[in-house]
């Protein structure tokens, strides 16, 4: 694997801390327990809304997860785009692992908001364009993890997974604005107020509880993905000749 | 040798892909019997009430020619992939982007032409009118099928190479061309039932920057997909 | 005044009472899901490190 010589300076020392594993373990810890405190704050201690009451509290849930979602996403259009610029084994990795959490993080999240939507606007679904072009987001997912699974040769995979995830990256808004003219037609937009401060506090412990653990996965799923890169792409080792070999 | 400019090689392509389909009209004709049977299949599954189907008719006239193009698309490169003549191509050398124009004007030609044919069908199935003129009507299933065309070429392209292409295909292809099924519905239904609020413009305005985007996408990255 | 206290009665606070089952069932399928994807994750990571 090429890799630049950096054994000095201060990004090498940033990456043997963060590379150690005691490092690493404490990084999880420490992940668990800011979910534990969220979770509590935003079940507890965060105040009832004063027209949804206490079923706000999905949000504290469901927001986060659609943003790690996004953030997801949009780590694998930038990989997408850089490996088609330079290739490299890493950049194909961390687009796979990427948009595996996109689509985990999207359906679990897209269904906390169904079910907030239940008793708040009294149905799960209502074609809302931002709902409408996360679930489009979602099938086109499974479709970039698909073709990565059938498409066996891996450079060929990366190329097209590359293609693939632009489209996708460039079709999102295009899809954003035509559902909204679509319905348009008969419009439901939820209307914006200002927020209590101990809503935000209780928001704002479980954005970085659901980053935190977005990270770990994403590292996680990334060392499994490029190990499997290496596994395919290593020349196993060839085996000697033996007898016959000596006399020609 | 001088390398073939980008349309003059595009043009020869172009007669190519239809010479191979009009060779070959036996496939074109189960095309052709196929979106009829979708759209059987749809009167079947949502009438018999004349009313509601007339009204969803310009979504049952979309729905069949995305099923059609699922077919027509992979058809198009699986006789490459069996000769293995996109390869034989590049080697002449032609510009991939010329082969990307020709297969998915080809493409969008033939779905276009089966479109034009399934509006008599509709007419006499789902007692459709044409309130608006025929023009906008052909103007609409000519931009729709340009939209079908341009993204289902480059993936038409990538899903011939892998396993479960059938599945692949649709997989890949439906979520990107949603907004395209929405505005070349919405437009085809206006043309049908009328359009007392002037919405069509707008849409047929929307189709055609849709058409722009996934042309302009897809020439920039046909010559990714298709080389070695 | 009986009249107006009528009227509130039934027209209510404008605010959703209870509705804990709908969080009880979000934040279970949150935390289930988030679960079995870790666990998912473990699987793969091990074995993924067993090849090697």
């Amino acid at each position: 694997m090429l890799q630049k010589s950096r054994n000095s300076g201060p990004v090498a020392a940033v990456r043997a801390f963060a590379g150690h594993p005691l490092v690493q373990r404490a990084f999880v810890v420490g992940t668990v327990a800011v979910f534990v405190y969220a979770a509590w704050v935003g079940l507890t201690q965060a105040p009832p809304d004063r027209e949804m009451g206490d079923v706000q509290r999905i949000m504290y849930a469901h927001v986060p997860m659609v943003q790690m979602m996004l953030l997801a996403g949009t780590i694998t259009f930038v990989c997408s785009v850089l490996y088609l610029f330079r290739a490299s084994w890493k950049t194909d990795a961390l687009a796979e692992a990427s948009a595996e959490l996109a689509l985990v993080f999207g359906a679990i999240g897209t269904t906390l908001g169904a079910i907030w939507g239940r008793p708040t606007w009294g149905v799960y679904w209502a074609w809302d364009p931002r709902l409408t072009t996360v679930a489009i987001l979602l099938v086109a997912l499974a479709g970039y993890l698909a073709l990565r699974r059938f498409v066996d040769d891996p450079e060929r995979r990366a190329v097209w997974a590359s293609v693939t995830g632009i489209v996708i990256a460039v079709d999102v808004p295009v899809i954003y604005f035509s559902v909204k003219w679509w319905k348009s037609l008969h419009q439901v937009q939820s209307n914006p107020r200002t927020v209590d401060p101990d809503m935000v506090h209780a928001l704002r412990w479980n954005i970085l509880a659901f980053f935190l653990l977005f990270i770990v996965f994403l590292v996680v799923r990334y060392r499994i993905a490029l190990a499997a890169r290496i596994r395919e792409v290593t020349v196993p080792e060839i085996e000697p000749r033996g007898r016959e070999a000596v006399a020609s | 040798m001088r390398r073939p400019g980008l349309l003059a090689s595009t043009w020869v392509l172009f007669r190519k892909d239809l010479l191979l389909e009009w060779r070959s009209r036996a496939r074109v004709n189960a095309l052709v019997f196929f979106s009829l049977a979708t759209l059987l299949l749809f009167s079947f599954a949502l009438g018999p009430d004349t009313a509601l189907l007339r009204r969803g008719a310009g979504g049952y006239l979309w729905l069949a020619l995305l099923l059609s193009s699922v077919l027509a698309l992979g058809e198009s490169f699986r006789l490459e992939r069996e000769n293995s003549t996109l390869e034989g191509l590049r080697l002449v050398p032609v510009d991939a982007r010329s082969i990307y124009l020709s297969k998915g004007l080809a493409n969008a030609l033939l779905l276009a032409a089966l479109g034009v044919l399934l509006v008599p069908v509709l007419v006499a199935l789902l007692d459709v009118r044409i309130v608006l003129s025929w023009g906008q009507l052909v103007a609409t299933i000519v931009l729709g099928c340009l939209a079908i065309a341009a993204p289902g070429t480059l993936y038409g392209a990538i899903a011939s190479h892998a396993r479960a292409r059938d599945v692949l295909l649709p997989l890949l292809l439906f979520p990107i061309l949603i907004p395209a099924l929405v505005a070349a519905a919405k437009g085809t239904a206006l043309v049908f039932e009328g359009d007392p609020m002037g919405q069509f413009s707008s849409w047929i305005a929307l189709l055609g920057s849709f058409d722009v985007l996934y042309w302009g996408l897809g020439f920039v990255l046909f010559p990714r997909v298709v080389e070695e | 005044m009986n009249t107006l206290r009528t009227v509130l009665a039934a027209v209510g606070e404008g605010r959703i009472h209870g509705g804990w089952e709908y969080v009880k069932a979000a934040y279970a399928i949150c935390w289930t899901g988030l679960s079995l994807y870790a666990l998912s994750l473990w699987i793969r990571s091990r074995r993924s490190e067993g090849v090697k």
